[in-house]
């Protein structure tokens, strides 16, 4: 109900005036159930972590940075494998580790601990989604595929706004009415 | 500690390999690993771990524990206990997280 | 070219498969970590032969399927190799040696990577000086080394007791054997049965345990609260007895609480296990030939479960012949005659295994230590913190990793994986096989982004006899 949200979380119901479903790839299907549309794809990319080393690497880059452990977080790919997390493909892993290497040739001597796949969430154009709902004032969804950095704006602009009531309109590029539109053009 | 049994196995067969732990040098058996050789020269530690700095020893010998992380021949973080000793190896403590040797121009390891 | 079979793992049951594969005709390969064929449990039996603390069944036995292993033509073997990533659906294995990867390929994979003893987490478990009794058996074989000073077995099980005259025999003069293990555990293990069937190998342990009395073992049983202290080093190596608490010095500490199958390339592959409650271990679900849940893949040998080195030599050639009836070489009938040797072999060899599960079954403090107890190794997380993480809500050792990196270190959770899920058990009051096990993924073991950058564009040289 408009302004009037409950959420069955099985043992619990919780209640709320405003909701937002910021459930990524789950959106999809969450978000037509407060009249929104959420066109996201997985988009999967591999990541290869160093054991612990002493700090080297202040600034990250797009595809080697250091964490505060220690470890080097090695990537990225691009994959279109649906939702499947857990295959993972040498090939693309080599491929990570040769760029890293060409990189930063001492990346070399450390040694991978572990790898892991992740699914990237994809809107058609690969930029965030934010939207009101106008049957269901009081909802809203928010999509992106890098939550870490948009993590500023989503805190500081973002949620001031929700709070408020009103997305602002500079935020209307990020309506997904812009695919609803490519779609009868 | 850890001491040889000269006795226990025939000359021909029982070859010695000098090598060098923490910069001392120490004669073990031909087909002994680098961790063996830690354990028979004494040494207090092989490491310290990268999280709190505690002294470990090897614990497993069969390579799925990771406390014989040691420097090999200026490698750092060696399974030393699958690495067979080879006349004048330098075996070295694995102090902490290992160092990443980026070239000079680079921020100095903290 | 593409193998018949590769075989992962030259202990007893890759050694036995190994032979018993290229007998039947079949192109095979078999691939190991170590310099050398033996696994573990036969570990450097090459160049240890001549030490007469190693007489037996180590030396001899062990010898001789080294040699047999050696002799046979047709097996390509590769030493110092270690598998990373395997893909069972295109049967191609990724593999390092020598500083670079490589691929081979083969119609079928057996895993033959056996196992490793049980971790024993108790307080002071970290420090120089205590090791796993394992450790101290391997250093025996491969250095002929044993240790100084007042020496202390603390745990059950019969690798214990062969430990304990292996050490004697070497000259050891203080040793003192701490027995955990509560005073039931005897007469349960007695309603298992199978002591006339296994009689050889009841035998066997009986006649160690007269020999340690005979070279002067001090023995003291129904040992709990095992504590390991010392400044930078065990010192001292404290328990409780009944009622009464007990200190001795103590300059080395072996631990040892059984051994359990090494899961991690089974579990990364996603295989069908099952939580063995006699054991405290999980196993994969194999059929009597180790065929897994998936089509190309099997285990043979203490991977698939403890039995022993005889059970895993027959094993192996259970799957090897099995391998050949699959690759279409005979048919099932035929497949039934061949096996008939190894069957029987194998059933005589685990016939002792009900009783001796029972007779030095783990305590509940080896799943679930106290909580000042470290059981990360790696990351240095304690059991306190386990419990803490599954009360804040982790279900499983999973998510306990992302709570609090327990599992992120080199060892990839082979520490402490089943101790995490043990922990959560208890703390959740539900059971193992709810919890679940850690998911390792490739690579296998660490390897450097050099090793994996680099890759031979053919196959890496073998070793054929």
């Amino acid at each position: 109900m408009p302004g009037d949200f409950a959420v069955d979380l099985g043992a619990d119901t919780v209640r709320a005036p405003r909701l937002v479903l910021a459930s990524g790839l789950g959106n999809a299907d969450l978000a037509p159930l407060v009249g929104l549309s959420a066109p996201l794809r997985p988009e999967r990319g591999q990541i290869l972590v160093t054991e612990r080393a002493r700090q080297v690497l202040a600034l990250p880059t797009h595809v080697v940075r250091q964490t505060e452990e220690g470890s080097l977080l090695l990537g990225d790919s691009k994959e279109d494998l649906g939702f499947d997390t857990l295959t993972q493909t040498p090939a693309i892993m080599r491929a990570i580790a040769r760029r890293a290497v060409q990189t930063f040739p001492w990346i070399a001597e450390l040694n991978i601990v572990r790898a892991w796949a992740a699914l990237r969430v994809m809107s058609p154009d690969g930029k965030p989604i934010y939207d009101a709902s106008e049957r269901f004032p009081g909802a809203y969804i928010a999509n992106c595929h890098s939550g870490v950095t948009l993590a500023g704006a989503h805190a500081s602009l973002l949620a001031p706004m929700i709070a408020a009531g009103a997305l602002a309109p500079d935020l209307s590029p990020f309506s997904a009415r812009r695919f609803h539109v490519q779609k009868t053009a | 500690m850890f001491r040889r049994r000269p006795e226990a196995r025939p000359a021909t067969q029982d070859r010695l390999v000098e090598v060098f732990v923490a910069g001392r040098p120490i004669r073990v058996p031909e087909g002994a690993s680098a961790a063996a050789a830690v354990l028979l020269s004494g040494a207090p530690a092989i490491r310290t771990t990268p999280v709190g700095g505690a002294p470990r020893l090897p614990y497993c010998m069969i390579g799925i524990c990771f406390d014989c992380l040691a420097e090999i021949d200026g490698v750092a973080n060696r399974q030393s206990c699958l690495v067979p000793v080879a006349p004048g190896m330098r075996i070295e403590p694995q102090i902490g997280a290992r160092v990443a040797r980026a070239d000079d121009t680079a921020p100095e390891a903290a | 070219m593409i193998y018949d079979l590769a075989i992962v793992g030259a202990g007893p049951a890759g050694m036995a498969a190994g032979i018993e594969a290229a007998a039947l005709g079949l192109s095979v390969t078999v691939l190991d970590e170590q310099p050398a064929p033996g696994g573990q449990v036969f570990r450097a039996v090459e160049a240890a032969s001549g030490d007469a603390a190693l007489a037996g069944e180590f030396r001899d036995a062990g010898g001789a399927l080294a040699a047999a292993f050696r002799a046979v033509r047709g097996i390509a073997y590769r030493p110092q190799t270690t598998l990373w990533h395997l893909d069972p659906e295109a049967g191609l294995l990724s593999v390092v040696s020598g500083g670079a990867t490589a691929e081979i390929q083969a119609r079928r994979i057996l895993l033959a990577t056996g196992a490793q003893e049980r971790p024993v987490p108790i307080a002071g478990w970290t420090l120089p000086g205590v090791m796993s009794a394992g450790a101290a058996q391997i250093l025996l074989k491969t250095a002929g080394a044993v240790p100084d000073g007042s020496v202390v077995i603390a745990g059950q099980g019969p690798l214990c007791w062969l430990l304990a005259v292996q050490l004697l025999r070497a000259g050891v003069e203080r040793l003192t054997l701490l027995e955990t293990g509560s005073g039931g555990a005897f007469r349960d293990a007695l309603r298992a049965g199978g002591l006339w069937t296994g009689r050889k190998l009841l035998a066997k342990g009986l006649a160690l345990m007269r020999e340690t009395r005979a070279r002067g073992l001090r023995v003291v049983r129904n040992v709990r609260d095992l504590r390991a202290e010392g400044d930078g080093r065990i010192r001292t190596v404290r328990w409780r007895q009944g009622s009464r608490d007990h200190a001795l010095a103590c300059d080395t500490l072996l631990l040892h609480e059984g051994v359990i199958p090494s899961t991690h390339i089974t579990r990364a592959l996603g295989l069908d296990h099952d939580w063995d409650a006699r054991q405290l271990c999980w196993r994969p679900r194999l059929d009597r030939w180790g065929a897994t849940s998936h089509a190309n893949v099997a285990v043979a040998g203490d991977g698939g479960g403890i039995g022993g080195w005889e059970a895993a030599a027959a094993g192996g050639r259970l799957a090897a012949i099995d391998a050949a009836h699959r690759l279409g070489r005979f048919d099932a009938a035929v497949r039934e005659t061949r096996a008939a040797d190894a069957s029987k072999a194998r059933h005589a060899a685990l016939a002792l295994r009900p009783f001796l599960d029972r007779l030095y079954r783990p305590g509940p403090g080896v799943l679930a230590p106290a909580d000042d107890t470290i059981v990360c190794r790696c990351e240095e997380i304690t059991a306190g913190q386990v419990r803490d993480a599954a009360r804040l809500g982790a279900a499983g050792p999973n998510q306990v990793k992302a709570y609090l990196r327990a599992g992120m270190g080199p060892c990839q959770g082979r520490m402490c994986g089943t101790v995490v899920a043990g922990l959560i058990a208890e703390t959740r009051g539900t059971s193992m096989e709810s919890v679940g096990a850690l998911r390792p993924r490739a690579p296998f073991k660490p390897m450097t982004v050099g090793e994996l950058a680099n890759q031979r564009p053919d196959a890496i040289p073998e070793l054929t006899a």
